[in-house]
């Protein structure tokens, strides 16, 4: 038997087509089959807190360090401009040089050409790592990234580990993680190491362009995939073209989701949704089959 | 003028906004729409767009002369994102780590780095009509740092033959939205009536007031929720943000937007009227 949890990403690429309600559904539909950590890969906007919100009961939270930035001695300063060679252009002159904390990546080339030791590199604390526990018995691993700031691959990488941690210490089942929106390195993070991953998509061109840019990174990593249709009522054509797509792409057709006023009460009362009405349940029956399976598999 | 428009949560309406006010201010005015979201770029999807021009857009890679090099490590040992690695009489290179930053290259004492480049994306040019114009920054797949794109995207806003330039960011508050938000005179923040997007909206408001940027709120979906409307309005009273429109949620708007068709909407005509009649 493996020791480690299964792990299940929810991706999408473009933003605001269900992956969080698929993820705190699957979560809320398994909770007493297993024992489940939800890991908030969305560092900019977490909002599975905003799902539980009703049965979180404690929170813990921290700072965490999630890089380095550079700073200017005034006073060593010279404004020779050698620094201006900064790859991001994050370093104007006035007096002295200013280093715009907004668009430095930490890389420190401005430290190693500097030739008067004026740039120092300091670690920043630029998030919180948060751990919320539910009334279900399941936590949820979010992190907050200090709005402006860039390296949430890295923040998602600390939500990743803290997540396993604690499922380790929980004897955890299953780790759901809610990935952001993008292809780029938050989503690469979220998606690697995943037993499975779930594509949640909307039959409009955008939804359809952006999943299978989505799923290319995903083919990177050869983990398999499932795809969840949400709002499948909205056009007919395109969510023909998606089921031929994931054919094609041999990727499992889970469910499809209509478009139901039922969802947008749940939330707006801050109801999971299949607490606010259990009968939604059947919309997602294949999704949640397929999650007992992959559980299945990965602990066997 | 230039026009941001932003808002947090994904899937509010960012791009429905910034590609319906931009085709409506074409009508009488030189547009230029700049789709920022490169990781997922859509605006070209969302109007009917003919392809012009596309050019790559290229990143520093280090290039090794494995006959200078020593194996110092002195590369390996600075590259803040790992993308070198020595072992005794081998270096292994990881280009998917590399952002670009050159600092490999000029700390090497033996001078054994030149400069090399991999494709990270594309800037892309779509006509609309003859007054609107789309410029696109799309990452590559598999490419992690797509904020060299953003940055190269975005100085296309310094164009004077435009009357307006419309900037639909990402969805989030990290420094690829801000950067978009940076060269534009006036953010519009999308947001909706739910508990999401009422978070999301606090959270992109706090970082425009950092940035110091002015701000005004579109509410989208109008019509879903009467008490998120309501906390929304509140919010925006207590920061003394404006509203500037309310735009229903209709499936007629849905509609357009699948087909690719323009989206005619009285709301947000009167938003572009505003800006019209500001700019004259």
């Amino acid at each position: 038997m493996r020791e480690e949890p299964t792990k299940i990403t929810i991706a999408s690429g473009k933003g605001g087509v269900g992956k969080s309600l698929v993820t705190s559904t699957i979560a809320t539909a398994l909770k007493e089959k297993y024992r489940i950590i939800i890991g908030d890969c969305d560092a900019d906007t977490p909002n599975q807190k905003i799902y539980f919100s009703k049965y979180i009961y404690d929170k813990e939270e921290r700072q965490i360090i999630a890089g380095e930035k550079a700073f200017v001695n005034e006073e060593l300063c010279d404004n020779c401009k050698k620094c201006s060679v900064c790859p991001y252009n994050a370093i104007t002159f006035k007096e002295h040089a200013i280093i715009n904390s907004l668009l430095c990546e930490g890389c420190g080339l401005c430290k190693i050409v500097c030739p008067r030791k004026a740039i120092e590199l300091k670690e920043i604390e630029n998030a919180k790592l948060i751990k919320y526990k539910t009334r279900f018995g399941m936590k949820i691993i979010s992190a907050q990234l200090k709005p402006g700031e860039s390296g949430s691959g890295k923040i998602v990488d600390e939500v990743k580990k803290e997540a396993e941690k604690e499922a380790k210490e929980e004897k955890a089942d299953l780790i759901l993680y809610d990935s952001a929106a993008g292809i780029g390195c938050p989503v690469i993070s979220s998606v690697k190491n995943s037993d499975y991953v779930i594509l949640v998509v909307e039959p409009t061109p955008s939804s359809f362009n952006d999943m299978r840019r989505t799923n290319e990174v995903v083919k990177e990593f050869n983990i398999k995939t499932g795809c969840v249709i949400n709002n499948s009522n909205f056009n007919e054509d395109i969510k023909e073209e998606i089921r031929e797509y994931c054919n094609k792409e041999n990727i499992d057709l889970l469910d499809e989701i209509p478009n139901d006023k039922r969802f947008i009460k749940a939330i707006t009362q801050l109801e999971p949704a299949i607490l606010y009405d259990k009968t939604l349940k059947r919309y997602f029956i294949k999704t949640l089959n397929k999650v007992e399976e992959i559980c299945e598999q990965t602990n066997n | 003028m230039i026009i941001s428009v932003t808002g947090g949560k994904g899937g509010t309406g960012k791009s429905t906004i910034a590609t319906s006010l931009a085709y409506y201010l074409s009508q009488n005015n030189k547009v230029l729409l700049i789709d920022a979201d490169v990781e997922c770029p859509n605006d070209n999807l969302i109007l009917p767009a003919e392809l012009k021009e596309r050019r790559n857009v290229e990143q520093f890679i280090p290039k090794f002369d494995m006959d200078k090099c020593n194996y110092c490590g002195e590369c390996s040992r600075n590259c803040k994102e790992h993308a070198i690695i020595i072992a005794r009489d081998r270096l292994l290179f990881f280009p998917e780590q590399c952002t670009g930053c050159k600092v490999c290259m000029i700390v090497c004492p033996k001078k054994a780095i030149s400069k090399d480049s991999k494709t990270i994306g594309e800037i892309i040019t779509y006509y609309v009509n003859k007054n609107l114009t789309i410029k696109t920054g799309v990452l590559k797949p598999g490419v992690e740092e797509s904020s060299p794109i953003v940055s190269e995207l975005i100085k296309e806003a310094d164009n004077n033959n435009y009357d307006f330039t419309i900037i639909d960011t990402a969805a989030g508050t990290h420094c690829n939205v801000i950067k978009a938000i940076l060269p534009s005179d006036e953010a519009i923040l999308v947001t909706e009536p739910t508990p999401l997007g009422l978070n999301d909206l606090k959270l992109i408001a706090g970082v425009i007031k950092e940035i110091k940027k002015k701000a005004k709120v579109v509410i989208n979906k109008f019509g879903l929720s009467k008490e998120y409307e309501n906390k929304i309005e509140e919010f925006c009273r207590k920061e003394g943000i404006e509203i500037l429109g309310r735009v229903n949620y209709d499936e007629r708007i849905r509609n357009s937007y699948i087909n690719k068709e323009p989206i005619i909407d009285q709301s947000i005509n009167k938003i572009g009227d505003y800006y019209e009649r500001r700019t004259y």
